[in-house]
């Protein structure tokens, strides 16, 4: 399965792809509206990027009390019924990665989903800290 | 596109709303464009720039937030308290994008705070904090405090030059980020304003998100096949200080000589290949990222510094003949922690050597310093006196102009400055077109107004431009003298609209792959305004034009038009052509093509029929517009 694959050494924090997928998803910038989030690890000493990893166990999915939350079988994407999120955070909670967030502001969950095969994130990241690929080390179950 | 400044009174804590007309948003685009407009109301010879009736203009450009590459830079502008001039600084980092997410386009800063404070803007609603915990922090501790209180934000500072109200301060943006060139940070420090925290949950619209996106990805991948944004990606603008060192026009020993053996310690692909380059570090959506973080952490002095730029290495390194890369990182350092701007602390360091060695400061005067050529001991203690503005650094922190009215004789022949601003690391003698460009430059000698490094004809873009601007591809040569007006025109008008938009010239004047076809469509899809590749140069021209008016109201003329004493009078030793200098003579016929070309008159002030053509009859010098 592909994944969004992150490689901290090559990422130089620009947020390009924090920019390019909330304007791919929102037809505006924002940068609490992104499904990515790319932060310094600890000052200066490196990089985190949070997305979802279409973990097989999905805690996400599990977590959700109102059954919101559906994963994709054949791209391990997950999906929002947003007529039934009743954005209570319990998903935001229970991935043990960033990968998804809940947007207090406008109430309603954040997840990447993966741009239908051809992530704009991906393809603004010059300098390959992101790819989209089946032969990522990421840690998930 | 609408736009919404924050006009903060500092004096009395208030702030209000000052939305920019659609016409100004139309004709000036954003950044520098509409900080020019906006100051242009303002600017006067009675207004003392550290006084308390100066404004200082934090602007935006206009695609700053959005996904158009290398477009993280916004512009500050306020009356220069080193020049007395119009002064522009523009600055990378992160702090543009911010405010406009912040929902706010730009601020004024007016008045002056009467206790230290610091501004914290969050999602456009400004609180004022005192700055008592940190005023005399240097940056460093200042953006650690910062991230404690406002985790993620961005912080403009000043560090303590700025505080005590050096006229080589800058403003940090981040830790690493300056707008150094001009004494932005004095203003700041006047004003007694240590930073301005910002933080923004808002989203920035844009009026086509697919043909950005489209546009986007284009001219990204254009910049990353070129070999010039190549080598500004893999070892930051210091990869060029070699090859300028190889042609002959590296400044080095202030100004006496063209040349210096070993300076490939300090070059780019060194700093990489020694392991100094602790990460790359991109300004907002800038893929290109030729900004980078330096860590020493094998030998002593230990550091951690921004950049390490080519104007750094060459001012401070090279310049000095101090080539030991690990004393130059720290010295670069320390100007990041006080907030120095590094070419003017290199020429002061340059200049002081000079004065040394011919017998006008001695030991006595230096605090036991031996300011020899070459001697790495002395540039850290020298930077730390300018910060702290003790003994010898009192002398220097003011700049090479002023520490030579003070030290008398003829000091001032070899204080490379013009207009009160020390130049930067070219050597306009054997590049006539960057001679023009410095000495028609609004804030003084320096390379970010208009750099026109496609006469050197380096690459087939540059190559390219040149032939396209004076219709002679032979024009491509740094010793002609033929047509540099042309040139440094096209360079100044893109320069501007760059500036405006918030796009690096690295991405657009460096390289040359991004031109203003390109420019032209990541304005119109972000903002709906869609111009001509003409209409958007005209609008850059405007722009230059109305500083230019603004230096004329406050007393600037031709003869104000010039460089250096030294570029003027002596030659470089080792230099690229034997005896080349920038005379009066050539100055006078640069100047006069480039205002004939304008339509300025002889003074060089823009006449009424310029002003029609560039859309500015309002702002004419005779109207009644002050």
């Amino acid at each position: 399965m592909k994944r969004l694959v992150f490689d901290p050494e090559a990422c130089i924090l620009c947020e390009s792809c924090v920019l390019a997928c909330s304007l791919a998803h929102e037809g505006a910038v924002s940068l609490s509206r992104s499904r990515i989030v790319v932060t310094e690890a600890i000052h200066l000493h490196g990089t985190m990027a949070h997305v979802c990893r279409q973990c097989k166990d999905t805690p996400c999915v599990q977590s959700c009390p109102v059954d919101a939350l559906i994963q994709d079988k054949g791209t391990g994407a997950i999906s929002v019924n947003r007529e039934r999120c009743v954005a209570c955070g319990a998903c935001e909670t229970a991935c043990p990665f960033g990968g998804i967030r809940i947007d207090q502001k406008r109430r309603d969950v954040l997840v990447c989903d993966l741009c239908s095969g051809d992530p704009r994130c991906v393809q603004v990241c010059i300098p390959g800290a992101l790819s989209f690929s089946d032969k990522g080390n990421i840690p998930c179950k | 596109m609408q736009m919404k400044y924050l006009r903060i009174n500092l004096t009395q804590h208030t702030t209000s709303i000052v939305p920019i007309h659609k016409r100004d948003v139309e004709r000036f685009l954003g950044g520098r464009g509409i900080a020019a407009r906006l100051l242009s109301d303002h600017i006067s010879l009675g207004v003392d720039p550290l006084g308390a009736d100066s404004d200082i203009l934090i602007a935006t450009g206009a695609l700053n937030g959005t996904p158009a590459p290398s477009s993280g830079r916004m512009s500050l502008a306020a009356r220069s308290p080193a020049t007395g001039l119009y002064l522009k600084s523009s600055v990378g980092g992160r702090f543009g994008s911010r405010l406009r997410f912040a929902g706010v386009d730009g601020v004024i800063l007016t008045g002056c705070s009467e206790a230290p404070c610091v501004l914290v803007i969050l999602d456009g609603a400004v609180q004022f904090i005192s700055a008592t915990p940190i005023w005399g922090s240097d940056v460093f501790e200042t953006v650690s405090w910062v991230n404690g209180q406002w985790k993620g934000a961005e912080v403009l500072s000043i560090g303590p030059a700025g505080e005590r109200q050096a006229l080589m301060a800058c403003v940090m943006s981040g830790t690493f980020c300056a707008a150094g060139r001009g004494g932005l940070g004095a203003v700041f420090g006047a004003k007694r304003l240590k930073a301005i925290v910002v933080q923004g949950t808002g989203s920035v619209a844009v009026e086509s998100p697919e043909e950005l996106m489209r546009a986007s990805l284009e001219i990204r991948r254009a910049l990353a096949n070129d070999s010039t944004a190549q080598v500004l990606s893999a070892y930051g603008t210091a990869g060029f200080l070699k090859s300028t060192n190889e042609s002959h026009a590296l400044p080095v020993d202030n100004f006496r000589r063209a040349f210096i053996e070993g300076v490939e310690t300090l070059d780019g692909t060194a700093l990489v290949s020694q392991g100094y380059v602790k990460r790359r570090s991109g300004c907002s959506s800038c893929t290109l990222g030729c900004h980078r973080i330096m860590q020493v952490n094998n030998r002593e002095p230990r550091s951690l510094s921004g950049g390490a730029e080519y104007e750094t290495m060459a001012a401070l390194g090279a310049g000095t003949g101090i080539l030991d890369p690990v004393i130059v990182l720290k010295a670069n350092e320390l100007c990041n922690r006080y907030g120095l701007d590094t070419i003017s602390v290199g020429s002061a360091v340059q200049w002081a050597m000079e004065c040394f060695e011919k017998g006008l400061l001695s030991r006595k005067d230096t605090d036991g310093l031996a300011l020899r050529f070459g001697d790495s001991g002395i540039l850290i203690p020298l930077i730390e006196k300018i910060a702290a503005r003790e003994g010898i650094g009192e002398l220097l922190a003011n700049g090479v102009r002023r520490a030579a009215e003070l030290l008398g004789d003829e000091s001032w022949k070899w204080a490379v400055e013009a207009r009160g601003l020390e130049q930067s690391r070219i050597d306009t003698r054997t590049a006539k077109a960057h001679a023009l460009a410095f000495a028609v430059n609004p804030r003084g000698p320096d390379h970010l107004h208009a750099q026109p490094l496609a006469e050197y004809g380096d690459g087939r873009g540059a190559v390219a431009v040149i032939a396209s601007v004076t219709g002679d591809p032979r024009c491509a040569d740094p010793i002609s003298l033929s047509r540099r007006a042309e040139i440094v025109r096209w360079h100044e008008d893109l320069y501007a609209v760059c500036d405006a938009i918030g796009m690096c010239t690295f991405a657009t004047l460096w390289s040359y792959v991004v031109g203003p076809e390109d420019l032209v469509r990541l304005y119109g899809a972000a903002s709906g305004q869609f111009l001509s590749t003409g209409e958007l140069l005209l609008a850059g021209r405007r722009i230059v034009t109305l500083e230019r008016l603004m230096n004329v109201r406050l007393g600037l003329s031709q003869r104000d038009d010039r460089l250096p004493w030294r570029l003027m009078n002596e030659s470089a030793d080792g230099a690229l052509v034997d005896g080349a200098c920038n005379t009066e003579e050539e100055l006078k016929t640069l100047t006069s093509q480039y205002y004939e070309l304008h339509g300025w008159d002889e003074k060089g002030r823009p006449t009424d029929a310029c002003l029609r053509h560039v859309g500015l009859a309002e702002f004419g010098l005779g109207s009644t517009r002050r």
